[in-house]
């Protein structure tokens, strides 16, 4: 029971952190394709990642709504942070101008502490998937099984 | 069931970190500009004399006397170091601004033509002068015409770079009293967007009356007199004829910004006489890419006969480029963050004096 509402509260902290971070992003398209254009890294790939990003965060908030995509979501979710992760540590290597375009506050975060933050986010769906899949095999029912069972 | 799930988060971090590996691996295999051209290496490297610990990352380099150095600091634009050259024993100065309307400041600039200094910010816009021997700046020009960078020429002359009615940058000459700007809209030479592209560095050789103006995004360099007349046009070594950058508009914030990262061609640069030398950021066909990444490389050019004369390479101070430079005869003063470096250039018999 007390896992279930951790588990809860990761996946809403999640959908919080995508959910806010898209519609930033897609609220200013234009402004955020052209900064993602900036990155050393994805200046080729502007366009796709541009539309990519956003859309992929909100998939990502309607697994984790959904009760039985919500063990899926958490494994995007993770997927997703250690992307971010691996993202920031590969441009920080690049040096002189590395421009931000995550969405609203979170631009204002340095690298250094924006890489604090992911690594805690990528610790909190890692902790929600172990306790989510745990949660699962100790009731001996699947999720799906379970959030279709009569009430 | 949890071996697997084990397997399945490494697999899936794996796969993230995979993604991120090839994107970092595509974007470092395609070298704009690079090669095409000879460095002249020579066996001598310069030999660091001393170091000074600046205590903050915010200075840079002012102005420079025979013996002197003068530095700057963007955050705290009244706060004046002036260095003596072969000792680096530093004075702290605080230079008064006599500002009775309280005007607001957004990027003050400090340039210092000793015993003469100027503050300016050309948002404001604004240019207070001074003297160094009582440390007060007084207005001198107001509200008359905004400007990004600016050079003195004398005491009542300036050079700057401005915009003009289409946004383009321009060179102009300011003269304060009277008031007259003279502007040479033909000196800068479009090639992309006219703003970006033409963006570069001054400096002024305050013996010859000659102004250098070195190009950033491209391998050229303009000598004009001191009223902006052109003298000669000079390349630098590598093959980069044309900037290679791309701008945006930003529509929400009406601003225009690159949309690719910009290749620098030209990063920091000094004068010293008819002597410029310009720290590349272009890696030449004899040089090794390794070595060459850990170094800033300087490359000396006669302005007198547009000639290349050779290049010298200042290593990096532990995982920092410079990021100012100047030079004075055999010496050259190199900022690294906080911490300032001088050296005594090859060929010359610069060495750190004993005072007793």
């Amino acid at each position: 029971m007390k896992n279930k509402i951790v588990i809860e509260g990761i996946s809403l902290a999640f959908v919080f952190l995508f959910a806010y971070a898209a519609i930033s992003k897609l609220l200013d398209i234009q402004q955020f394709r052209v900064l993602i254009s900036q990155s050393p890294l994805l200046t080729s790939f502007a366009d796709a990642a541009a539309w990519g990003v956003p859309a992929l965060e909100l998939i990502i908030c309607f697994l984790l709504v959904v009760p039985r995509f919500n063990f899926v979501g958490l494994l995007a979710s993770f997927s997703l942070m250690v992307l971010f992760t691996a993202y920031i540590i590969a441009i920080l290597g690049y040096g002189e101008h590395i421009p931000c375009s995550c969405g609203g506050v979170l631009s204002s975060l340095g690298w250094k502490e924006h890489l604090v933050f992911n690594v805690v986010f990528t610790a909190l769906a890692l902790i929600g998937v172990v306790l989510s899949a745990n949660h699962k095999s100790s009731d001996g029912t699947s999720e799906l099984v379970k959030t279709h069972a009569p009430k | 069931m949890k071996k697997s799930l084990y397997i399945v988060l490494l697999s899936l971090a794996a796969f993230s970190i995979g993604i991120v590996y090839v994107t970092a691996r595509l974007a470092t295999k395609s070298h704009v500009g690079t090669g095409g051209f000879i460095r002249n290496l020579t066996n001598e490297s310069p030999m660091p004399v001393d170091t000074l610990n600046l205590g903050f990352n915010s200075f840079y380099i002012a102005g420079i006397t025979d013996h002197y150095l003068f530095l700057g600091n963007i955050v705290a634009p009244r706060r004046m170091i002036m260095v003596e050259m072969s000792s680096l024993d530093t004075m702290h100065v605080d230079l008064e601004i006599s500002n009775p309307n309280r005007m607001r400041f957004n990027s003050v600039r400090l340039l210092v033509d000793s015993p003469s200094f100027v503050l300016a910010d050309g948002s404001v816009p604004v240019i207070f002068v001074g003297n160094l021997l009582d440390r007060i700046a007084r207005p001198l020009l107001r509200d008359r015409v905004f400007f990004m960078d600016l050079l003195r020429i004398d005491s009542t002359s300036f050079v700057i770079t401005t915009l003009d009615r289409s946004k383009k940058r321009i060179l102009a000459q300011l003269n304060v009293s009277p008031f007259g700007l003279a502007v040479s809209p033909q000196l800068l030479e479009e090639q992309v967007d006219g703003l970006f592209c033409t963006h570069g560095m001054m400096h002024f050789d305050k013996m010859r009356k000659r102004l250098v103006y070195l190009y950033s995004y491209r391998n050229e360099y303009l000598l004009t007199d001191s009223d902006l007349n052109l003298l000669s046009c000079g390349n630098t070594i590598d093959t980069m004829y044309n900037a290679h950058i791309e701008v945006a508009n930003i529509q929400s914030k009406s601003s225009t910004t690159f949309s690719s990262p910009p290749v620098i061609v030209n990063r920091q640069s000094a004068l010293d006489g008819d002597l410029l030398y310009v720290n590349s950021t272009l890696l030449a066909d004899n040089e090794i890419d390794d070595q060459f990444r850990r170094v800033s490389v300087i490359d000396v050019y006669d302005v007198n006969t547009n000639q290349y004369v050779k290049s010298i390479y200042l290593p990096d101070l532990g995982r920092d480029k410079l990021t100012y430079f100047g030079v004075k005869g055999d010496k050259l003063f190199a900022i690294y963050r906080d911490q300032l470096i001088s050296y005594k250039l090859p060929g010359t018999g610069f060495v750190k004096e004993d005072r007793l």
